[in-house]
């Protein structure tokens, strides 16, 4: 557990940190040990946050995330509401989204969009620049398979073999305007 | 150890698995090329002709991702060529990296 100073702030943020590539709700119990931690840092890179460690920082209010979400967190002095702004975004998006009723994330790179009267739809959000054949594999793999992928890097540049690639698991690829058209049928 | 030394390392098992990848083209880019004073992880770009052979190349990846901040993107040479990559990211061949810091003596950046 880490103790840190802001500078912005007269109380210390109470970080507790771990290194796991999965992070589920019992590895954030092992070091969740006092009501006054603010931020559960996991070091490891890319890691995989399941649904119930997800639904344990929201349930508890305690921020989640690697480096680069606490570095932000600091900067906008939210350590317990935090939420990437990519997926602030998206979520918000969807929720004003007339036909969809509830959005419900599956891990930290998947959404479950229930709609009204419709099927659901599973939504993988990756945020590369360049959306390589190999990170819509490596993605499907570790995140799960959803219906939609969306590119939720507004600059993304899906490559011809991406898309095929998407294509043979039976998934669409979608930029986030696509992505609420197609929320419609 | 210092961050000197975690550099060298890190080279070293590079150039390890780059032997073992005939088959694939490696290329250092990104802040490492460009940044004196000190980077917060290194980018590596790995060119693939054969997905069969990718899997191993991840593994031997993997074992060092463990120990060391790499930013690895894998594309296919067709992938590599609609994106132009290496071109407008300036990647360098990591064996001229490699060659550059050996002849050069150059202390590399410090990793933070």
């Amino acid at each position: 557990m880490v103790q840190i100073t802001h500078r912005e702030r007269s109380e210390p943020v109470l970080v507790a940190t771990m290194s796991q590539e999965v992070v589920s709700s019992s590895e954030l119990n092992r070091v969740y040990t006092s009501e006054n931690i603010e931020f559960i840092l996991n070091i490891q890179k890319d890691a995989l946050f399941q649904r119930d460690a997800l639904e344990m920082s929201e349930a508890l209010s305690f921020g989640l995330g690697g480096l680069g979400d606490f570095y932000t967190a600091a900067n906008e002095m939210e350590f317990r509401a935090y939420l990437p702004k990519e997926f602030r975004f998206i979520i918000r998006g969807l929720r004003q989204h007339t036909r969809v009723t509830n959005v419900t994330r599956l891990n930290n790179r998947m959404l479950l969009v229930e709609r009204s009267g419709m099927e659901e739809r599973r939504i993988l959000a990756l945020n590369e620049y360049d959306l390589t054949a190999d990170a819509v594999r490596t993605g499907i793999e570790k995140f799960g398979v959803p219906q939609i992928l969306l590119t939720s890097n507004p600059n993304c540049r899906p490559s011809g073999e991406s898309i095929a690639a998407a294509s043979a698991c039976g998934v669409e690829v979608l930029r986030f305007g696509e992505l609420l058209g197609a929320l419609n049928r | 150890m210092k961050a000197t030394s975690i550099l060298r390392c890190l080279l070293r098992e590079l150039a390890g698995v780059r032997s073992q990848a005939l088959d694939c083209d490696f290329y250092i880019f990104g802040s490492i090329l460009t940044k004196c004073n000190c980077i917060s992880d290194v980018d590596i770009l790995v060119v693939y002709r054969d997905l069969e052979k990718l899997a191993l190349v991840k593994k031997a990846f993997s074992l060092i991702k463990a120990h060391f901040p790499l930013e690895i993107v894998f594309m296919t040479t067709n992938e590599e060529q609609e994106f132009r990559f290496i071109e407008t990211q300036g990647a360098q061949p990591l064996e001229d990296f490699l060659a550059a810091r050996q002849e050069m003596r150059v202390e590399p950046a410090a990793i933070v």
